[in-house]
């Protein structure tokens, strides 16, 4: 015989075929990625791609702050819903060129699911000019994601990110990255996702000058989470002295409408922003940072 | 209690049955000697490159040597070279033969180039020396496989689809032929009986045996065919105990519609056991039962629901004269009046008891002459207008105490119930929506970002199941995480909650 042949069977499903298929489906990643940190709560994640925080999950990577320190508290309610909960925290340290991030976060339904990532992503800058091609900035983050389903014990999955950030020209930045992507070549990437967008600013934001002007910066970007279409979103935050920021966002499909604010004291800001989604409804979402020099910046 | 369990639908448009004709082996007698069995074009356990498979099967009732063997996908070829076949062998290729080797499963030849587009009919041709086959395979599902029911009637160019969601990945059987397999014999199980109101498709599985059932799930296939549109579903049923088993299935039977539909049972993908059909004339409708209350508590009355279901299943709206309705003997006269689309009346046994219990609902609350008694120990009620059955409603005994088909309640308000809180490709999420008159909901998963991963299911008035098992709308089991499902009215009122859903 010149080819292996099966024989007429009962059509009973192969337990072999699939439980190689549950053990390579198992390797899925999971982990809230939904960007909410900082001024993501206001601006609804447009900004991510270009690193508009320093550090979150669900952001860009590629993020820096040249010389200076920062912590960071964020919690929320999604959709106004009592059983669901989000608190997410983070500290970052940057040098003149290099920098790192870690951050944590729990994702809770009362009750009945508990959901921790840790993330580490340094960061390095490697162009640094005032003039065309300006600043370029790369990053790489890992996670580690700690899932526990009532009456269940807790699984582990890690995940990894990367992106690049690059300002070519002082009031104009581009940036994309990839998160939620799977350690292992073999797995399935469901939980995958990519933003990429552009930020224009009135004026250089990392520039010494008058602190006091007018800043207004505007920011496009686009987002695919998982087997999802793209999303696109935009905002635009207007800083009418240092200490204060307001910002506005909108998303699309499906729609979602936000705004907030911040206001900052001597290195603290403290943060409100509300969203309004189509079907779910309300999201308040409240943040306080802080953040001060350690050294000299670029 | 009537379960309704994750369907799939095959529409088959004339353009394809015609495609399906033209593949007609030229002499009926003489079976081709090479055909194409299954295939899987997109698996959601496994990634394309190393799930897709086709199979190849000898319909023959003698071997044979066939020389010069290739296959052709859309264009692609692949040489397979001498086969020699037995009958009823069937030859499994595979794009990853290493990873189905893995899996404990043979595969004859492994295709490194092969590529099934998923989404499309895909061309397949088998050639010889001597002969050929081809045939137009259906477009992907995920995760469902396509089998060839080797029906010589149909030119051996016939599939069904694999019955997902019981593995808990892609529930192919490659490497075995399941066609119109059948219960072992000696079974306890069969079908009892088949009727369709509106665009329901209900059927009854038994258990004749004395004891609990021979297995814990048999595979029930149902067919709806009307206006030259054939469709297919392919469902489970759960066994646990002796005695009956409703099944209702949905089809999209537009109102006015006249058809045929059948129902086949059988322990795996291609039922071919009891095969019983039920003509169903136009819209079945445009009456229709809602919910009853067969067990009379202490001092409740009996009742039964009508509704106007004239545009709640595609059709066109019209009010409807009571006048000419009767449930059985009941006779429900000229003061019941009309019924606009989607309104309903009650039929209560005492209507001033109905209204102590359930206080003022938005309907017409009567009381026939005479009343007729709805028994517990199972009953069935026929719905006539002028004369001419449109929907029947049928329950077994029921257990006080019990949540069977007789004792639900009378939807007052908007709302939903969730089966739990947690939705698995293996462990589904039952969500049964009660809408009252007039409003038509929509019920969707979404992440926490706000993004719709899942529509669910939509519909109208009255009470309907879904079922969510986790996964996105392209098929793909979604991550471990929280969701929201979110059930909105079209007047804007919205019901929500938190669930895990994903991969367990």
């Amino acid at each position: 015989m010149d080819a292996q042949t099966g024989h007429r069977g009962g059509g009973e499903v192969n337990s072999a075929a699939a439980a190689a298929g549950l053990w390579l489906a198992a390797l899925a990643q999971a982990g809230n990625l939904s960007p909410t940190a900082g001024a993501y709560g206001a601006t609804l994640g447009a900004g991510a791609a270009t690193a508009a925080e320093r550090s979150g999950f669900g952001q860009n990577p590629a993020a820096l702050r040249p010389g200076a320190f920062g912590l960071r508290l964020d919690c929320h309610r999604p959709y106004g819903m009592d059983d669901l909960g989000v608190a997410e925290a983070g500290a970052s340290l940057d040098g003149k060129r290099a920098g790192l991030a870690c951050d944590w976060r729990v994702t809770s339904i009362a009750d009945l699911y508990s959901e921790q990532g840790f993330r580490l992503a340094p960061s390095v800058r490697i162009l640094a000019r005032d003039a065309f091609p300006g600043t370029l900035d790369l990053g790489y983050g890992i996670s580690a994601w700690r899932a526990a389903l009532s009456g269940t014990s807790p699984a582990w999955d890690p995940s990894q990110e990367a992106g690049v950030a690059w300002r070519p020209w002082p009031r104009l930045k581009a940036g994309a990255f990839a998160a939620g992507l799977p350690l292992h070549p073999a797995a399935t990437l469901p939980g995958r996702v990519m933003q990429i967008g552009l930020e224009a600013d009135s004026r250089n934001p990392e520039a010494m000058g008058n602190p006091g002007a007018l800043t207004q910066v505007l920011r496009l970007d686009f987002r695919k989470s998982g087997d999802g279409a793209w999303k696109a979103l935009a905002s635009l935050s207007v800083l009418p002295h240092p200490g204060v920021e307001a910002s506005v966002g909108v998303a699309a499909l499906p729609f979602q409408i936000s705004a907030g604010v911040g206001l900052a004291w001597r290195g603290f800001r403290i943060r409100q922003a509300i969203r309004y989604h189509r079907y779910l409804g309300r999201t308040w979402l409240s943040g306080l940072d802080y953040e001060r020099a350690t050294g000299p910046g670029t | 209690m009537l379960t309704q369990w994750p369907t799939y639908r095959i529409l088959l448009p004339p353009a394809l049955l015609a495609s399906a004709l033209f593949a007609l082996p030229t002499s009926a007698d003489e079976p081709p000697a090479l055909i194409l069995s299954e295939i899987l074009a997109d698996p959601a356990a496994w990634p394309d490159a190393q799930g897709e498979f086709l199979e190849l099967g000898h319909p023959g009732i003698d071997s044979a040597r066939l020389d010069g063997v290739a296959i052709s996908v859309d264009g692609q070829s692949f040489p397979l070279g001498p086969l020699l076949l037995g009958p009823s062998d069937c030859l499994l290729i595979c794009r990853d033969s290493a990873a189905y080797a893995r899996a404990g499963i043979a595969c004859a030849r492994g295709w490194a180039g092969m590529s099934l587009v998923n989404g499309r009919p895909l061309e397949v041709t088998l050639s010889w020396a001597g002969g050929n086959f081809h045939v137009t395979a259906p477009a992907s599902r995920p995760g469902t496989s396509w089998e060839n029911t080797w029906d010589a009637t149909a030119g051996y160019a016939a599939f069904g689809p694999s019955l997902a969601g019981r593995t808990g990945g892609d529930s192919a059987t490659p490497g075995a032929r399941n066609s119109r397999s059948a219960l072992a014999a000696g079974r306890d199980l069969a079908l009892a009986g088949i009727e369709v109101a509106g665009s329901i498709v209900r059927v009854t599985v038994e258990n004749r045996g004395s004891g609990p059932p021979p297995r814990s799930w048999v595979a029930l296939r149902l067919d709806a065919d009307w206006d030259g549109i054939s469709e297919a579903t392919i469902d489970s049923v759960p066994l646990d105990s002796a005695g009956t088993y409703p099944a209702a299935l949905e089809f999209r039977i537009p109102t006015g519609a006249r058809g045929r539909a059948s129902a086949s049972l059988g322990p795996d993908e291609n039922p071919g056991n009891d095969v019983m059909a039920a003509a169903f004339e136009p819209g079945g409708g445009p009456l229709a039962f809602g919910a009853f209350q067969a067990v009379g508590q202490e001092g409740a009355p009996e009742w039964v629901e009508i509704r106007n279901i004239t545009s709640a299943s595609g059709g066109t709206g019209r009010r409807i004269a009571l006048s000419l309705a009767t449930v059985d003997a009941m006779a429900l006269g000229a003061k019941a009046g009309f019924l606009d689309p989607g309104e309903r009346i009650v039929l209560a046994s005492d209507t001033a008891a109905f209204r102590a219990r359930y206080g003022p609902i938005k309907a017409n609350v009567m009381r026939p002459e005479p009343w007729r008694a709805l028994r517990n120990t199972g009953d069935t009620l026929v719905l006539r207008l002028a004369g001419a059955a449109v929907d029947t409603l049928s329950w077994g005994p029921i257990k006080p105490g019990a949540a069977a088909a007789g004792n639900e309640e009378l939807p007052t308000e908007a709302g939903w119930s969730l089966s739990g809180r947690t939705a698995f490709p293996e462990a589904p999420l039952d969500v049964e929506v009660q809408a009252p008159a007039g409003a038509d909901y929509v019920l969707r998963a979404f992440s926490l970002e706000g993004d719709i991963v899942k529509e669910i299911g939509r519909g109208g008035a009255g009470r309907r199941m879904h079922t969510w098992d986790g996964r996105g709308a392209g098929g793909r089991a979604l991550p471990r995480g929280a969701y929201v499902l979110c059930l909105t009215f079209g007047d804007g009122w919205t019901r929500k909650r938190a669930i895990v859903a994903g991969e367990r």
